[in-house]
C-alpha cells in the first residue's frame, strides 16, 4: 500500500514538472539562496582587475538591473538566435547540465568570468562583458547545474562557469561600503559576485522573480 | 540586434563632430566670447585624469568666480550654468564615463533613456529656486520605472502562421498599504533625491542635492518602522498572453503598458516584446513578399514544367509554367507570400529559376538538338569580326 502510494506520488511529481521550469528566452532575475540578494550588473566599471562591467549582488528587488536573458550557450551569430544544434530553443525549459548564457537585459553585455582576481575576496572576477550588442566570447558559457530534470523555478542551483569550472555565489560578508569603497561609492551595500572552486551553501542561487515564456 | 535607437557608435562620430562646428563658430564669431559646452574639463580648468577631490575643489572657485549674484558681466549665469552642468556629469563615475567616450550627445542620449533617474550618488549643486539663470535641472515629475524590452527571435513558420506565447511575469508591486508609510518630509525633492542647505563660502549658501534612498516622492519620506509594510515592495505573478499575430515584422512589437516593476514614488514602466526573424532555409522574405530561388533542368526551361512547393504552414502548392524559361527568370506567383497585418490577403512570392545546363552532351543529342531548334551560327557563312 505504502508501495503504491510513493509510485503515485512520484508519477505525479514527473508529470507536472516542466510547468514551473524556467525557460530559454526568458527573462529573470537569480538570487543568492542565503542572502536574498539579486544578481545585479549596470553601466559601472571597477577600477581594478579587468576594469569590465561590474556583476554584483544587489537587495533592491524592484530594479531593472537585475534582469537577465537565458540564452543558448555560444550561439553563432547576430542573424540567427537559435541555430541548428543550439543548446536550448524559445519557450523551452532548460535541462539540469546543459550550457546557457545570460545576457544581462539592460546593458546588453554577457555574464562572464576568467582567471582575474576579484577585488574584495580574491577569489576569480566575475563580470559583464561584451560590447553592449549581446555577443561577447566563450567565458560567457555557464553550465546549469542541478539533480532535476529541469532548472525549476524556485529551486536551488548552481552556475558553473564552463571554462573555469568554478561556480558563481556572493556572500554577505564581501560588501562595498564606506570602508572597502569608500564614501562616495557608486556601488554602495552590493555584495560582490565572484566564481569560486568550492561547491556550497554561497553558490547556490534561485529565480522566481522575471518574464517567464512558455508555450 | 536592437532597433537603432542604442547605437554604440564609438568616439569619432559625435564630439568631432561637435569640436569641428565649435571651430566654425568661432571662425564667425570672432569678437564675440563664446561659451563652449565642449570641453568640461576646460571649463573647469582641470586635466582629463583629475580626481574627484580636484573636481570638487575646481568647481567650488569656477562657481564662485561667475556665481551670477557676484558676477554681473554679461555671460556671466550662462557660464555659471555650464559649470554647474559639468561638474554634475564629471563628479559622477557613470556619466563621466559616457561623456569621455560618447561626449555630450552620448549624455543626452543616455539622460533620454532614462539613465540615472532623479539624484546620481554624489553631491549636485544647483542653483537656488528663485534663481532663474538657467541650469539643467532634470525633471522630477512622474518618473516610470525603465521599460523591459525582450527579444522574441520566431521562425518564418511561426510568422506566417501566427504563434501564441504564455508568460508567467513574478514581479514586485507596491504593497497594498504603503501609502500609510509615507511620511511628511520637505526635505525630500523627489524619488531617491533630498536637499540640504549648504555654505558655499561666507555668504553664500546653496542647495544641494543629495541621494537619499528614504526620499520617495516630493515632501514625502518612507517610514522604516512602518508596520502596515515591512517591505516597500512585495511579489506579484501576473499572467499574460503574448499573441504574434501573422504576418508582423521585424522590429514590430508587442507592449503591456504600466506591468513592469513598481517602487514608491515611480509609476511602472512598460514590457515590450520585440520581434526578431529566424533565417529560413528556403525562403527569404521582404516584408510581405517571399522569395525562392531553384534551379530548373534546361530541358523544362524549354519546355515548360510543373513543381510542387511547401508553403510556411505545410501547405502544397503547385506553380505551372508553359513558357520558355529565360535565365534567372523571376515568375510573380500572386497571393502566396506572407499575411498582411491588416487582414487584407497576402503578399506575393517571387521564383527566381536558374537554369541548370547539362555538363556534357554527345554528338547524337547534338544532333538532334540541331535538327529541332534550327543550325544556329555553324551554318557555313564567314562573320565578320
Amino acid at each position: 500500500m505504502f508501495l503504491l502510494l510513493t509510485i503515485l506520488l512520484a508519477t505525479l511529481g514527473v508529470s507536472s514538472a516542466d510547468e514551473n521550469a524556467v525557460t530559454c528566452g526568458s527573462v529573470i532575475k537569480i538570487q543568492q539562496t542565503d542572502t536574498g540578494y539579486f544578481l545585479n550588473s549596470e553601466t559601472k566599471n571597477l577600477n581594478a582587475g579587468s576594469g569590465q562591467q561590474i556583476v554584483t549582488f544587489v537587495s533592491d528587488a524592484a530594479t531593472h538591473n537585475t534582469l537577465w536573458w537565458v540564452r543558448p550557450a555560444d550561439h553563432a551569430t547576430p542573424s540567427s538566435e537559435y541555430p541548428a544544434g543550439a543548446t536550448c530553443r524559445l519557450a523551452e525549459p532548460i535541462k539540469c547540465g546543459s550550457l546557457i548564457r545570460l545576457t544581462h537585459q539592460s546593458t546588453r553585455r554577457n555574464l562572464h568570468s576568467h582567471k582575474v582576481e576579484s577585488v574584495l575576496s580574491k577569489q576569480q572576477e566575475v563580470t559583464a562583458f561584451g560590447q553592449g550588442d549581446g555577443f561577447g566570447d566563450g567565458g560567457d558559457d555557464w553550465r546549469v547545474v542541478c539533480h532535476d530534470k529541469y532548472w525549476m523555478r524556485g529551486a536551488p542551483v548552481r552556475l558553473q562557469h564552463k571554462d573555469t569550472g568554478f561556480f558563481l555565489g556572493t556572500a554577505k560578508s564581501l560588501e562595498f561600503n564606506r570602508d572597502t569603497c569608500g564614501s562616495h561609492c557608486p556601488i554602495m551595500n552590493h555584495l560582490e559576485g565572484f566564481a569560486r572552486k568550492e561547491e556550497d551553501s554561497h553558490s547556490l542561487l534561485k529565480t522566481e522573480m522575471g518574464i517567464h515564456i512558455s508555450k | 540586434m536592437f532597433p537603432t535607437r542604442k547605437t554604440t557608435k564609438r568616439g569619432c562620430g559625435n564630439s568631432t563632430a561637435a569640436a569641428s562646428a565649435w571651430w566654425k563658430c568661432l571662425l564667425l564669431l570672432t569678437l564675440v566670447q563664446v561659451v563652449s559646452a565642449a570641453d568640461f574639463y576646460k571649463l573647469l580648468g582641470i586635466s582629463r585624469d583629475a580626481t574627484l577631490k580636484e573636481i570638487k575643489k575646481a568647481y567650488r572657485q569656477k562657481s564662485l568666480e561667475y556665481h551670477p549674484d557676484k558676477n554681473k558681466e554679461e555671460g556671466a549665469s550662462e557660464r555659471f550654468a555650464e559649470i554647474n552642468y559639468a561638474y554634475e556629469v564629471l563628479s559622477d563615475q557613470e556619466k563621466r564615463d559616457i561623456y569621455n567616450r560618447h561626449g555630450e550627445e552620448g549624455l543626452k542620449r543616455h539622460e533620454q533613456r532614462g539613465g540615472g533617474g532623479g539624484g546620481g550618488f554624489d553631491d549636485i549643486f544647483e542653483q537656488m529656486f528663485n534663481f532663474g539663470g538657467g541650469g539643467r535641472r532634470r525633471g522630477n515629475q512622474e518618473q516610470t520605472t525603465p521599460s523591459v524590452e525582450i527579444p522574441l527571435h520566431l521562425t518564418l513558420n511561426e510568422l506566417y502562421s501566427g504563434k501564441t506565447l504564455e508568460v508567467k511575469y513574478v514581479r514586485q508591486v507596491l504593497c497594498l498599504q504603503w501609502e500609510m508609510c509615507v511620511k511628511q518630509a520637505p526635505e525630500c525633492h523627489g524619488p531617491g533625491v533630498r536637499v540640504i542647505r549648504q555654505q558655499l563660502a561666507p555668504g553664500f549658501v546653496q542647495t544641494v542635492q543629495q541621494a537619499d534612498e528614504k526620499c520617495v516622492a516630493q515632501g514625502k519620506m518612507w517610514n522604516p518602522n512602518c508596520k502596515a509594510c515591512p517591505e516597500r515592495t512585495q511579489s506579484e505573478s501576473i499572467d499574460l498572453t503574448i499573441e504574434v499575430a501573422a504576418g508582423l515584422r521585424v522590429g514590430e512589437r508587442i507592449t503591456f503598458e504600466g506591468v513592469t516593476d513598481e517602487r514608491p514614488g515611480y509609476k511602472p514602466g512598460d514590457l515590450h516584446f520585440v520581434i526578431f526573424e529566424e533565417p529560413h532555409a528556403d525562403y527569404h522574405r521582404d516584408r510581405d513578399d517571399l522569395f525562392k530561388t531553384m534551379e530548373i533542368p534546361l530541358v523544362d526551361a524549354l519546355t515548360g514544367f510543373s513543381i510542387t512547393l511547401t508553403h510556411l504552414d505545410g501547405e502544397q502548392f503547385t506553380v505551372d509554367v508553359n513558357e520558355v524559361t529565360d535565365c534567372d527568370h523571376v515568375l510573380r506567383v500572386h497571393g502566396k507570400g506572407m499575411p498582411r497585418r491588416n487582414g487584407r490577403g497576402f503578399g506575393d512570392l517571387y521564383l527566381t529559376f536558374e537554369v541548370d545546363f547539362p555538363d556534357e552532351l554527345s554528338a547524337a543529342q547534338k544532333e538532334a538538338i540541331r535538327a529541332i531548334l534550327g543550325d544556329g551560327s555553324s551554318s557555313g557563312k564567314n562573320e565578320e569580326l
